[in-house]
């Protein structure tokens, strides 16, 4: 027997191998299947052939006729996608129309509804891990997600704006039960996860991480900038008054008003502002941008014009919010149409119950973003410097309310767990053993969404105004026009009116009550003009009431005013307008900065002949017609001559491109020849303006050439130096487009080159006979990647073409060649 | 291959893809357990069975996937994961083969094991 059974081992052996390997890889199957490995989503949902990844194309456009169920609708409600899958809403109630709203709002863009809810509710963790854990914090710091469910809890059941929050949620919802396995969108699957279900509280969430985005500050940069070189001259560069007025609230001038003044030399360094600087920066990522740096590459526009401009006698509006430009867009397009209730066209942010901007039959309005300072920092006293639970104000504690912030992983794993503290003004934030209060409007703002309800009904400006006087946060310029020929804007939002000297670019002592915000601005009070005598209004987030005749602090963080220069001196020099001509000027390449700054080097050229890089340099950009079109070859020289000549004459202020000044202040100092500040402290002779912009230019150039080539280049054009960006909101390259040629450059109307910000949406309207609108933004409807819709508005935007917008009165009106789909919602039975 | 086999696969690779279409993934490898309890004399059957799943998700694949949109799909799928687009059609074809055969092999060690024990 054991002669036989020798021979068998081997056999038997490889058996057991087999059988071992087999099991192996059966558990590594169904691992790899069922939960995935790190980045590597589960595979089994990913490729299954019949509801995985390549189920994706046959859902990736929208069937021609559908119905769908939505729990609580009362009468059925007919959409009808037109040939640029814009879904137009009939309902019979507004409710109807919301739940409506919800379910092609969640169809086209499920995935964007979800991301933007995870960033606004700081729950990012759940599907990128620990690496986005800082983020998360942040937003739960600065007490985004609290603040939401405030909102919420503080609007009672039955009032409007709950009801249409909720009549969306139920609309999203009953998508989501109703998909099938094959409809999840791409991202869920790569994420391997299943979208969640919808609640009203998103509709505030969002809300809130609107404020958050539309939120700038210049402080950092300001106390940075004393601990450097004194109060005086980081004041006078960092200024509340904008040296150039051209204010959104006419001040009667027919041109822009330079108050320019000698600047104040840098002076000794400031011990008390860079202790400040420390405990600012401890805290202060949290909320917004950097106004002076952003001001080049950023900014809103928006302008009307009184029937008595205008071709047709009709009033015009056009307006175009730049912010971040994302694949799938920021912005949905969609018409609503309640008979006698509601008939509006425009553009929603997926998660919000209505019409963000866009026009009814009888107004057109838009935003641009006030910059008002609506966000301030109190020193506390705390009874404990590493777990406080009291703070002092008026010699007495107050207790400290604490909330316990968990982190989860993308698979339930429990990432973090931290408490985040408030005081009576807002969240606690440490910075060293020091304990800062935020107060900002964005965190108490239950009004906001009532009033895009309201206003979204106005019949006149004056109507529109009233609906938007709750408005609270995000601050905003709201421009409007309307078919009886008026013209409005106001800078709308709560502005806190401070305790002390009234500043609110300070940091506070929270011990005393005094320091607290007093109350707000009265609406009267609000910066704005309804028809005024020049015959048209514009913004461009610049300061918006002249100081002269508002004095009161309202902000720091203005955007240099060159595209409002532009846009005014356009439209002053305009003859009557057409929606053509509004349209063009959203791309208008023209530059009221190379305007300021041209002469400032072509002078310094000419004055300093006998240097020949110089010279050649201020040629080269004198040839310039400072226009940033695509083919243009001298932009690539100027901006650079422009980043050498702010770094070399800002040297006190160190290295740091975002604790510089705006560019309007460079345009002070330009007039003063012998400022101190011309003086580059690195070199050993004592510089003038001339030397420093010789310098500058001479810079350069050589970088230019060395970068590009001779001049003549082709590398010289701009269109293949700067270039827009449209990212996926997950930044996946491979979802997002990027190398968009456009024509536009910093401080244009269309400053989108260089960055992924631009103009998010586009629109002109004309409130005539007929209301006529046309918009685009760069993107599509769809939010899936296979469809067609996904980017079929980039190249109209690129080339700063509008789509005419279709506006029917009934469902029927649509004519049937348009119609590209259907969807017919019925109530549940 | 006999005819008899040529039905075999034909027939399994039906059942794979009703079980896939209505049970997803998973029903795979327990599919291809019971076939391959059910056949324990069959030679090769593992192997056999990994090619009916592999056809039947193929089948599938011809049946969900075809036109531009597939196409678009392929390079947008390469472009994400850094890999040639036709690599997912072979990672498709081959999760299905790979849980077949490693049940068939696992089940039939199982099955044999408990019936040399029940013959003791």
């Amino acid at each position: 027997m054991t002669g036989a059974a020798l021979p068998q081992a081997p056999a038997r052996g490889r058996a057991t191998a087999r059988v071992a390997a087999a099991a192996l890889v059966l558990i590594a199957m169904i691992w790899l299947c069922g939960r995935g490995v790190g980045l590597v989503p589960p595979l089994g949902a990913l490729v299954d052939p019949a509801t995985g990844v390549w189920a994706l194309p046959a859902v990736a456009d929208l069937p021609r006729s559908s119905e769908a169920t939505v729990p609580g609708t009362r009468a059925p409600v007919t959409v009808l996608y037109d040939d640029r899958a814009v879904p137009h809403i009939f309902a019979e109630t507004e409710a109807d129309a919301y739940r409506a709203l919800g379910y092609v709002v969640a169809r086209d863009r499920l995935f964007q509804l979800e991301a933007q809810t995870l960033a606004a509710s700081g729950r990012l963790t759940e599907i990128g891990g620990r690496r986005l854990l800082d983020a998360d914090r942040e937003t739960r710091e600065l007490g985004m997600p609290r603040a939401a469910e405030r909102a919420l809890a503080a609007m009672r059941p039955g009032t409007a704006p709950r009801v249409a929050a909720e009549a969306f949620a139920a609309g999203v919802n009953a998508y989501i039960d109703s998909m099938s396995p094959a409809d999840v969108p791409l991202e869920f699957r790569l994420l391997g996860r299943r979208p969640e279900r919808w609640t009203a509280m998103n509709t505030f969430h969002l809300l809130n991480r609107m404020g958050r985005t539309l939120a700038y500050e210049d402080d950092l940069a300001r106390v940075a900038a004393r601990a450097r070189i004194g109060g005086a001259a980081a004041d006078a560069i960092f200024p509340a008054r904008s040296p150039i007025q051209e204010p959104i609230q006419p001040n009667g001038q027919t041109s822009a008003r330079f108050d320019f003044a000698p600047l104040p030399p840098p002076g000794p360094p400031d011990s008390a502002a860079a202790a400040l600087l420390a405990l600012l920066g401890g805290v202060r990522h949290a909320g917004g941008s950097d106004a002076a740096r952003a001001g080049d590459a950023l900014g809103s526009n928006n302008w009307a014009v009184a029937p008595r401009r205008t071709a047709a006698g009709a009033a015009l509006l056009a307006g175009d919010p730049h912010l971040e430009l994302t694949l799938p867009s920021i912005w949905y397009e969609v018409q609503i149409t309640v008979p006698g209730v509601l008939d509006v066209y425009g553009v929603t942010i997926p998660g919000a119950p209505g019409v963000i901007i866009g026009f009814n039959r009888d107004i057109a309005w838009t935003f641009t973003n006030t910059q008002a300072d609506v966000m301030d920092y109190f020193v506390e006293t705390v009874d404990d410097s590493l777990h406080p639970t009291r703070y002092m104000v008026d010699g007495e504690w107050k207790p400290i309310e604490r909330r316990v912030e968990r982190y989860m992983g993308p698979r339930g794993s429990l990432v973090a767990v931290d408490t985040v503290r408030y005081s009576h003004r807002g969240p606690l934030r440490r910075s060293g053993t020091r304990w800062l209060s935020i107060r900002w409007t964005v965190l108490e703002t239950p009004a906001t969404l009532g009033a895009f309800g309201e206003l979204a009904k106005a019949k006149s400006v004056e109507a529109f105004r009233r609906a938007t006087d709750d408005y609270a946060a995000p601050a905003q310029n709201m421009l409007v026009a309307d078919r009886g020929g008026h013209i409005g804007i106001r800078s709308t939002g709560r502005f806190p009116i401070r305790g002390g000297d009234g500043r609110g670019d300070v940091v506070q002592d929270g011990a005393h009550s005094a320091n607290d915000w007093q109350g707000d601005w009265p609406l009267a009070r609000y910066p704005g003009a309804v028809d005024p005598a020049q015959g048209f209004l514009a913004s461009a987030n610049q300061q918006p009431v002249d100081p002269n005749v508002e004095p009161a602090y309202l902000g720091t963080a203005w955007f240099s005013p060159w595209r409002a220069l532009r846009i005014n001196a356009l439209l002053r020099a305009a003859p009557p307008m057409t929606p053509e001509m509004m349209a063009r000027m959203q791309t208008d390449p023209g530059s009221a900065r190379a305007d300021f700054f041209v002469p400032v080097f072509v002078r310094a050229g000419a004055r300093r002949a006998s240097r020949n890089e110089c010279a050649e340099a201020a040629k080269l950009i004198a040839e310039w017609p400072r226009t940033y079109t695509r083919e243009n070859n001298r932009a690539v020289l100027f901006e650079a001559a422009m980043r050498q000549l702010a770094s070399q004459t800002w040297d006190e202020l160190g290295d740091n491109a975002s604790e510089r000044p705006a560019d309007q202040i460079l345009g002070e100092l330009a007039t003063d020849s012998a400022s101190a500040w011309w003086d580059d402290r690195r070199t050993t002779v004592v510089e003038h303006r001339d030397d420093l912009v010789c310098n500058a230019l001479e810079a350069a150039l050589a970088a230019t050439r060395q970068r590009f080539g001779e001049p003549g280049d082709p590398r010289w054009r701009w269109d293949r130096v700067a270039t827009a960006s449209v990212n996926h909101l997950l930044r996946i390259p491979a979802l997002s487009v990027r190398g968009i040629a456009v024509q536009g450059g910093p401080s244009t109307l269309n400053p989108s080159t260089g960055s992924a910000f631009g103009a998010s949406w586009r629109m002109v309207v004309e409130l005539g006979a007929e209301t006529r609108g046309w918009g685009t933004y760069p993107g599509g409807q769809s939010g899936n990647p296979l469809s067609h819709r996904y980017q079929d508005r980039l190249a109209s935007w690129a080339a700063g073409t509008l789509d005419t917008l279709r506006f029917p009165r009934r469902a029927q009106d649509l004519p049937g060649t348009r119609v590209t789909a259907s969807l017919t919602i019925i109530p549940p039975r | 291959m006999k005819i008899r086999d040529w039905v075999l696969l034909v027939v399994r690779t039906t059942g794979f893809a009703l079980v896939t279409a209505t049970g997803g993934w998973l029903a795979v490898p327990v599919t291809a357990a019971v076939w391959s309890t059910l056949a324990s004399a069959e030679q090769r059957r593992e192997l056999r069975l990994a090619l009916a799943a592999s056809a039947s998700w193929a089948l599938l694949l011809m049946w969900t996937s075809t036109g531009a949109g597939t196409r678009k799909l392929l390079a947008l799928l390469g472009e994400l994961f850094g890999v040639p687009g036709w690599a997912f059609v072979l990672l498709t074809l081959a999760v299905p083969a790979l849980l077949a055969w490693s049940a068939a092999v696992v089940t039939n060690a199982v099955s044999s094991e408990i019936a040399t024990r029940r013959a003791r």
